[in-house]
């Protein structure tokens, strides 16, 4: 009989109770009380029962020593009877509450058939008790297998269902969890019913009795096998990515967002012999190290730049010497960039150093090569130029030995022919002279020491030049015209110099106009400003032109009847000299253009190109990465 | 032809190629002090394209010149066969050039400025070169008209008689009596216009190498 209700309950309570005594009552019979106690102290809770005990005693006490029927042996009723009442009260204090949470408890607690899942339960010593049907129909096997599994006397029931290699794990653990009462919690692969294997994590905890004896082992069995791919693929992807950090032939390393690096890769650590250095390990030390490892001459620099790297939060690209393992100072090439997080903030610094000492090196032959093949360049247009000043000079030279043969052979002759002679010592002057002017012309080329530089107005030179030739201008029919830039800057240059290629340059375009009609001899002289740092002049003809733009410039190349190919020659290495560069151009309509730029230079300085063999790193600041590229 | 006219053509004449005139004139001038008659030329070219008067003489070139070069030149003459001799002058030693200018015939390569004696013993020298060439040339053009007039047999036996042979074994060789052989020769000694073998030897030496070498 199921009563559901507690009023149910209690009516049929006070119900009994009342039957109980109206019966004692009646038959004048105490023990009829008894049943109306029990209920009572059930009913009632054990304070409300003792009342109840006690008004009952009294009852029996009145009903035991009623003088009507007063019996001798009352007294060890009445004695029997509370004693009674007293155990019945005991008794229902005792076992009400366990009663009770059996009956809470009774039908809340689930079935291990209900677990979702795959669950198990087994006996406090291992033996297994039960397995849910959804773990019965994952591992294939019926009711009645189930049943012969549960008979073994084995804790290792499960063994069948485990992978073979996972098997002996899961049976230490198993026998080490009975023996502690530890819960189980391990991976392991389980068989499923077509014969593939499945990772599982298998969850089990022993189920205590109120006085905390192991009751049972209750399991549960997830499947964790995607995230156990996942997790497998996750690692190898970070293996693959750390083998590729460790593989890629780069230097790289990684700093916190103060710059203190805290990680090396495997290439560093073999390059540079430096420990592998993780976060743990003094993050201070590892700045040390790294900044030792940077050549004592770059080292102040390349600190000073890093730090403001770091401070600024901007990449940065700068070559160092670094000392790699074997001791030896190697140029590298470092590039430092942030990662920043969604919001900005530098989370850490990546720094990639890539090896270029061979590319340092070869660029340094090529500049070494470069410098010998000028030197000898050089060299050569010095033979050259050696050669055409013997020329030059051997010419009047010989001319005054043979004239002065003569001279003495006329002399000495019998008569002496003085008339011959006197008109042989006017050429011997002449030649003589002619001497002294090559003379004179060689000094001005090589007097070309910066000390004799000026600031020179082009201007006025073209201006000077134009009064020397005037005369020449005069008698050889050709009209001049200049167009000269007000606004020409001042340039840094040998006056002489400058004088002599302007003149050399407006004599030959004098004296190519000497083949074309007379009405059409024009001489153009034009100085112009060439962006801000270049000076132009342009001298154009209204000649043949130039049938060979490049070879006039070469020594001994003429197209003069009287001329030695010097003129063109010396007036480029004048100009070239001067760091402008000298060119012709032949004018569409007829007519050749000679022009020459110069670097517009008001100091000393800037006249050296800035080029220092090895460069340092303040040099190469230059080459620091802009901001815009992080 | 003139006594004066005639003298003139055997004076020596020096042609001078340079590109400087005041060398030119100055060279000439040292010339003209000697005695020596010179024309002078600008250029290679301008030498080229004269017309070059039958007189001894010498070339006197500059090898470094614009244009046609010294060395160019004696090329040049030496292809379309003038054997002029040249003296060249040069602004500065060049040993290869020299080599080449000597192998290639030149009588002298000096160096600028030359000493005046240095060059008047070298044009000198040169001129002396060239007179006895064409000396030699005009005996050569006379044997070698006399040659021509030469029968076949007669030839035949000219070639035996300078070459060592005797009248016997020349007969049997042509296949003719020695009497026959002997009056060959005496012809031939007669139109050669030599009176011993000795005269007759040096006539044939004069003789130009491919009628020497020329079959019989």
């Amino acid at each position: 009989m199921k009563l559901p209700f507690l009023m149910q309950r209690r009516t049929l309570a006070i119900a009994i109770a009342a039957a109980g005594a109206l019966m004692a009552g009646i038959c004048l019979e105490p023990s009829g009380l008894l049943i109306a106690v029990t209920a009572a102290c059930i009913c009632c809770g054990w304070k409300k029962g003792l009342v109840a005990v006690a008004a009952a005693d009294l009852l029996a006490g009145a009903i035991l020593f009623w003088p009507a029927s007063a019996a001798a042996e009352a007294p060890v009723n009445l004695a029997t009877f509370v004693a009674t009442s007293a155990g019945i009260w005991l008794l229902v204090l005792v076992f009400r509450s366990v009663r009770f949470y059996d009956r809470v408890y009774e039908g809340m607690r689930p079935s291990v058939a209900d677990i979702p899942g795959l669950g198990w339960f087994a006996y406090p010593d291992g033996r297994l008790r039960f397995i849910n049907p959804a773990a019965l129909s994952f591992v294939g096997i019926s009711a009645e297998e189930m049943r012969h599994l549960m008979d073994l006397d084995d804790v290792s029931w499960f063994a069948k269902f485990i992978h073979p290699d996972d098997v002996e794990r899961c049976l230490v653990n198993w026998r080490h969890s009975m023996k502690t009462g530890e819960p189980v919690n391990e991976e392991a692969r389980v068989r499923r019913h077509d014969g593939t294997y499945r990772w599982f994590r298998d969850t089990a905890i022993a189920s205590r009795d109120e006085r905390g004896r192991i009751i049972g082992w209750y399991g549960h069995t997830q499947d964790i096998e995607d995230q156990k791919k996942a997790e497998a693929a996750l690692h190898e992807r970070e293996r693959e990515l750390r083998l590729l950090v460790d593989t890629v032939p780069s230097l790289i390393w990684l700093m916190t967002p103060e710059g203190l690096p805290y990680y090396f890769n495997k290439r560093f650590v073999d390059w540079a012999g430096v420990e592998p250095g993780d976060a743990a390990s003094g993050i201070g030390q590892a700045l040390a190290t790294y900044a030792e490892l940077i050549h004592p001459d770059d080292r102040a620099d390349a600190l000073a730049l890093f730090h403001q790297s770091f401070a600024g939060g901007e990449p940065l690209s700068l070559k160092y010497r670094l000392r790699g393992k074997d001791s030896w100072y190697r140029w590298i090439d470092s590039r430092v960039e942030p990662l920043r997080d969604e919001t900005g903030t530098i989370i850490r610094w990546y720094g990639v150093n890539l090896d270029v000492e061979d590319e340092v090196r070869s660029q340094e032959a090529l500049r070494l090569a470069d410098e010998r093949l000028s030197r000898a360049l050089r060299a050569a247009s010095l033979s050259e130029l050696s050669v055409s000043i013997a020329h030059e000079l051997n010419q009047p030279l010989q001319a005054v030995v043979a004239n002065a043969g003569a001279f003495r052979r006329w002399l000495s002759a019998d008569p002496p022919n003085f008339e011959h002679a006197g008109r042989i010592a006017e050429k011997i002057i002449r030649d003589a002279d002619a001497a002294a002017q090559v003379l004179g012309r060689i000094r001005a080329l090589f007097t070309q020491t910066t000390d004799h530089r000026n600031l020179v107005d082009l201007n006025a030179v073209i201006t000077e030049v134009c009064e020397l030739t005037a005369d020449k201008l005069q008698s050889s029919n050709v009209r001049l015209e200049t167009d000269l830039d007000p606004s020409l800057p001042a340039t840094r240059a040998d006056h002489v110099q400058m004088e002599q290629v302007v003149f050399n340059l407006v004599r030959n375009g004098i004296e190519a106009m000497q083949v074309v009609d007379a009405g059409s001899r024009a001489l153009r002289i034009v100085s112009r400003c060439r962006g801000d740092d270049r000076l132009e002049v342009e001298i154009r003809d209204h000649g043949p032109g130039l049938s060979d733009l490049e070879k006039i410039f070469d020594a001994f190349y003429t197209t003069k009847q009287d001329g030695m190919g010097m003129g063109l020659a010396i007036c480029r290495s004048i100009i070239e000299s001067h760091g402008g560069r000298l060119w012709a151009d032949n004018v569409d309509g007829g007519g050749a253009s000679i022009k020459f730029n110069l670097p517009i230079r008001a100091t000393e300085a800037g006249a050296e190109d800035m080029k220092s063999p090895t460069g340092s790193v303040r040099s190469r600041e230059a080459v620091r990465a802009s901001p815009g590229t992080a | 032809m003139s006594v004066a006219e005639s003298r003139t053509a055997e004076r020596p004449l020096a042609m001078l190629v340079d590109d400087d005139a005041s060398v030119r004139d100055a060279l000439a001038e040292l010339l003209n002090s000697v005695g020596i008659d010179s024309i002078t030329f600008a250029s290679a070219h301008e030498l080229l394209e004269a017309t070059l008067p039958d007189r001894p003489g010498c070339l006197v070139l500059d090898v470094r010149m614009p244009g046609l070069s010294g060395i160019d030149l004696q090329r040049r003459l030496a292809s379309s066969g003038i054997s002029i001799p040249i003296v060249f002058l040069t602004g500065h030693g060049d040993i290869a050039m020299s080599v080449q200018a000597m192998k290639s015939g030149a009588v002298d390569f000096l160096t600028k400025p030359v000493r005046d004696q240095s060059f008047l013993d070298a044009v000198s020298a040169a001129i002396a070169a060239d007179i006895a060439r064409r000396a030699a040339a005009t005996v050569s053009r006379k044997y070698v008209a006399l040659y021509e007039t030469l029968t076949p047999r007669e030839r035949q036996v000219l070639r035996a008689v300078v070459a060592g042979t005797q009248n016997k074994q020349i007969g049997f060789d042509l296949e003719i009596t020695e009497v026959t052989v002997k009056l060959h020769r005496s012809s031939m000694m007669k139109k050669m216009q030599v009176g011993s073998i000795t005269h007759l030897l040096s006539a044939w030496q004069s003789l130009p190498a491919d009628i020497r070498m020329g079959d019989s």
